[in-house]
């Protein structure tokens, strides 16, 4: 496999991890090909679908970190490639230590114990013909854990976690909600204590007043049984809601890479900026003072990425500054620009301070007062789920 | 590019006042094997020329059906419209024949679609079937027809207009697609245009793209636009009004900064504090909406939001609310357009709207007993403890 473009970006990635704190999960110059062949007979190998493109990040223990990105840009398969159900084609994964690319059979198998993932469509990832029990309990099963007993209690306790009525062993799928059918998805990832979870827009397909009702969920336990998310979603609200850092991506690679808090205030790839603006703020008054990048076009084919940077097709800010060749002609490769923040783009410098960075995001701009007010919420009965233990220290935006 | 299409279709000075559309207490049923579905019952609204109205709700809250029972486009002959009346520009449109009516959708009353890849004929290029509406509604030969479509697709922002006449739906993105769907929307110049869910379908990038483009052909156009939506944020900056619907019913409306600034109805509130919100992230916590939303074949007694609704009192689970001025009992006949109207027995205030919950002497002994029984209720269905 080519690793010509990749090689640079491998160097410049984790800004300053703090000495001690070894990450739990180190993914470097991650390479996620697909053939395309042509033929019928003889097939011949014609090209490659690039999904992922040389993507490196980090994810310490007890952290979220947000994939966020358009359809098409790879956020899913990066997801899937590091839990190995994609062999990569390039670069590795370290998890806690061990390089997940190069391990096969049965000590993979046992490395999958402590990665779980939860799938977007809870109509589609389980299993009709199982009953919840079979379904919570088939990862326990797998790995040889406890006897038939012991796994029927961890299955009903496991239930009351989540917030299903621990009686409903018995019952199947089609029996369920959306959203209880997504707490039974959680309850499935949570069954073989795992440290690291990858939820793939595990709250696309609710309805909106579901949906927090999963967020809540999966705070609280992350905070009861210390996990580590890698939490991939399209909705920039919600990556923005639950994640420490926030990577974006665009056409396989990672554009810009930093916390979420800042990724709003401060954005600095051209990319992010346009995508911030595009999403739409619940508040009329937020709304008036917005502006928004109407980005032109589709993502091209990750089969045919452009040269250079791939964003460059789109790019506002390559079109203001008369189109630098060095956009097409050089990969911007992922460079710190402050402390933990990290941008692939030649001219971030002159993102920052610009009218369209400023004025994509308004809550600034308007008296504070004009949107709610930050209200500290106490726990009630409406809310059980909110009453969680004291709150993490963290830099959540 | 503001050249529209107006060629040979009646456009009549619009009577200043006049609502164009007059919906009066429409309820729709469908039948199914798990008994009479109501998906729509007792929705009355009014919607002027050139305005843009908001309707927003969760899946199966009637906002659709509403939208498909104005068409007469309802699922035969599961759906049926088995009350009230529909007023179009004058014209009743549920007494309307079959003949009349079809020559009304398209011409008068357009939709656009949620996903613009089932809604367009796959084996037919987009010139066939733009041409094909406007000889349906013209005399219109097949030249001035191609130069019509041409047309349209040149104010939707289709790049190449001309060579992707020739194209098949498949050879277009879902972005692109959707910009046919809107010209075909467009290309009789309605009067109305209803949007479904015009850009769920659609990455957020491109979903500004053609929210952007709604609005611009909704002024260029002078059509009025009703934009069907799940998400607060798309009408909090495209519409002036904006209805709430939950259980086959307006909960709410008002308009669109006044409806954000002093939600009254506890569905509302719950709406807009169980959504993350971009510029304000985790420093504000969710509060989720508890339990399920009704089952539309045995709807409760009193306020169909009552089992999930903090606020609820006794009342609220005997006696179903109409549409009110907030705190009064003066109905809704007669006050002018865009007055803020709530369907509820006890509003929240803006203190309890701002908290996303009831003051703590509001949670009633009653309100416990409400969240109760939902979570019997939900437990009976299969579910939360």
């Amino acid at each position: 496999m080519s690793s010509g473009s990749g090689a640079a970006t491998s160097s410049a990635q984790v800004p300053a991890p703090a000495p001690g704190d070894a990450p739990l999960l180190s993914v470097d110059d991650l390479h996620m090909w697909f053939p395309i062949t042509s033929g019928l007979i003889l097939e011949r190998h014609v090209g490659d679908v690039r999904a992922v493109d040389g993507v490196s990040f980090d994810i310490r223990r007890g952290e979220t970190l947000g994939l966020v990105g358009e359809s098409g840009c790879g956020k899913s398969t990066t997801g899937r490639a590091i839990l190995r159900l994609y062999h990569p084609t390039g670069g590795s994964v370290m998890f806690d230590g061990v390089d997940l690319t190069k391990l096969e059979g049965e000590p993979l198998r046992r490395m999958r114990r402590r990665m779980q993932m939860i799938f977007q469509d809870p109509y589609a990832s389980l299993n009709p013909r199982m009953t919840v029990g079979g379904i919570v309990g088939e990862p326990l099963a797998v790995h040889g854990i406890g006897s038939h007993a012991e796994r029927r209690e961890r299955v009903a306790e496991l239930l009351d976690v989540v917030g299903l009525n621990p009686n409903f062993l018995n019952r199947y799928p089609h029996e369920f909600s959306g959203g209880q059918r997504q707490r039974i998805g959680v309850a499935r990832a949570l069954a073989v204590n795992p440290d690291l979870i990858i939820a793939d827009e595990p709250i696309s397909a609710l309805d909106v007043s579901i949906q927090a009702q999963i967020i809540n969920l999966l705070e609280k336990l992350q905070d009861e049984f210390h996990l580590t998310y890698l939490f991939i979603a399209h909705d920039l609200s919600v990556v923005r809601h639950v994640s420490d850092r926030i990577a974006v991506m665009y056409l396989g690679r990672i554009v810009e890479m930093v916390g979420s808090r800042e990724l709003y205030e401060r954005p600095l790839h051209p990319y992010s900026v346009a995508l911030l603006s595009a999403v739409p703020i619940p508040d009329p008054e937020v709304e008036k003072h917005r502006r928004r990048i109407i980005l032109t076009g589709d993502v091209p084919s990750p089969a045919s990425p452009p040269s250079g940077c791939h964003f460059h097709t789109r790019c506002w800010l390559r079109e203001r500054l008369g189109n630098p060749e060095r956009c097409v002609a050089e990969d911007p490769v992922l460079r710190p620009l402050s402390s933990g923040h990290q941008v692939a783009c030649h001219f971030a410098e002159e993102v920052d301070g610009s009218a369209e960075q400023v004025l994509q995001v308004t809550g600034r701009a308007a008296a504070p007062s004009a949107t709610a007010p930050v209200v500290p919420t106490p726990p009630s009965a409406a809310a059980p789920s909110a009453a969680a233990p004291p709150p993490r220290p963290r830099g959540r935006g | 590019m503001s050249r529209i299409v107006d060629v040979g279709i009646d456009d009549t000075p619009r009577a200043g006042t006049a609502p164009l559309l007059k919906v009066r207490d429409l309820r729709v049923e469908f039948s199914s094997s798990s008994g009479r579905v109501h998906a729509v019952n007792g929705v009355s609204f009014e919607l002027e020329p050139h305005e843009l109205l908001g309707i927003v709700g969760e899946s199966g809250c009637g906002k659709s059906v509403t939208s498909l029972a104005i068409l007469r486009l309802l699922a035969k002959p599961a759906g049926r419209v088995v009350g009230g009346q529909v007023e179009f520009d004058g014209m009743d449109l549920l007494g309307l024949g079959d003949d009349e009516m079809r020559d009304l959708r398209g011409r008068q009353v357009a939709m656009i679609f949620q996903d613009p890849m089932t809604s367009l004929n796959p084996v037919t290029t987009i010139g066939e079937q733009l041409i094909e509406v406007v000889q349906a509604h013209t005399k219109l030969n097949r030249q001035e027809a191609e130069k019509r479509a041409l047309e349209t697709l040149e104010l939707v922002g289709l790049p190449n207009a001309k060579s992707r006449l020739k194209n098949f739906p498949h050879q277009f993105s879902g972005g692109m697609r959707q910009r046919v769907m809107i010209a075909m929307a467009l290309i009789m110049g309605p009067k109305l245009l209803i949007a479904d869910e015009p850009t769920t379908a659609l990455d957020v990038t491109i979903q500004a793209q053609i929210l952007d483009l709604i609005g611009r052909v909704a002024r260029e156009t002078g059509a009025a636009v009703m934009l069907i939506t799940h998400d607060l944020g798309v009408v909090a900056g495209m519409t002036q009004r904006i209805q709430v619907m939950y259980a086959g019913q307006i909960v709410e409306t008002a308009t669109t900064e006044e409806l954000f600034a002093h939600p009254r109805h506890p569905y509302t509130v719950g709406l807009l504090r169980s959504i993350p919100r971009l510029d304000i992230g985790a420093s504000r916590e969710l509060i989720p909406i508890e339990g399920l939303p009704p089952d539309l074949t045995r709807l409760p007694a009193g306020c169909p939001y009552a089992p999930r609704c903090a606020w609820a009192i006794d009342r609220c689970l005997v006696e179903n609310p109409s549409l009110t001025v907030p705190g009064t009992t003066e109905p809704a006949e007669g006050l002018p357009l865009g007055t803020h109207l709530a369907a509820c027995w006890n509003p929240a205030t803006d203190e309890e709207a701002r908290a996303g919950m009831p003051a703590s002497g509001h949670i009633s002994a009653v309100s416990l007993a409400a969240q109760e029984r939902a979570a019997a209720a939900a437990a009976a269905l299969g579910g939360q403890s």
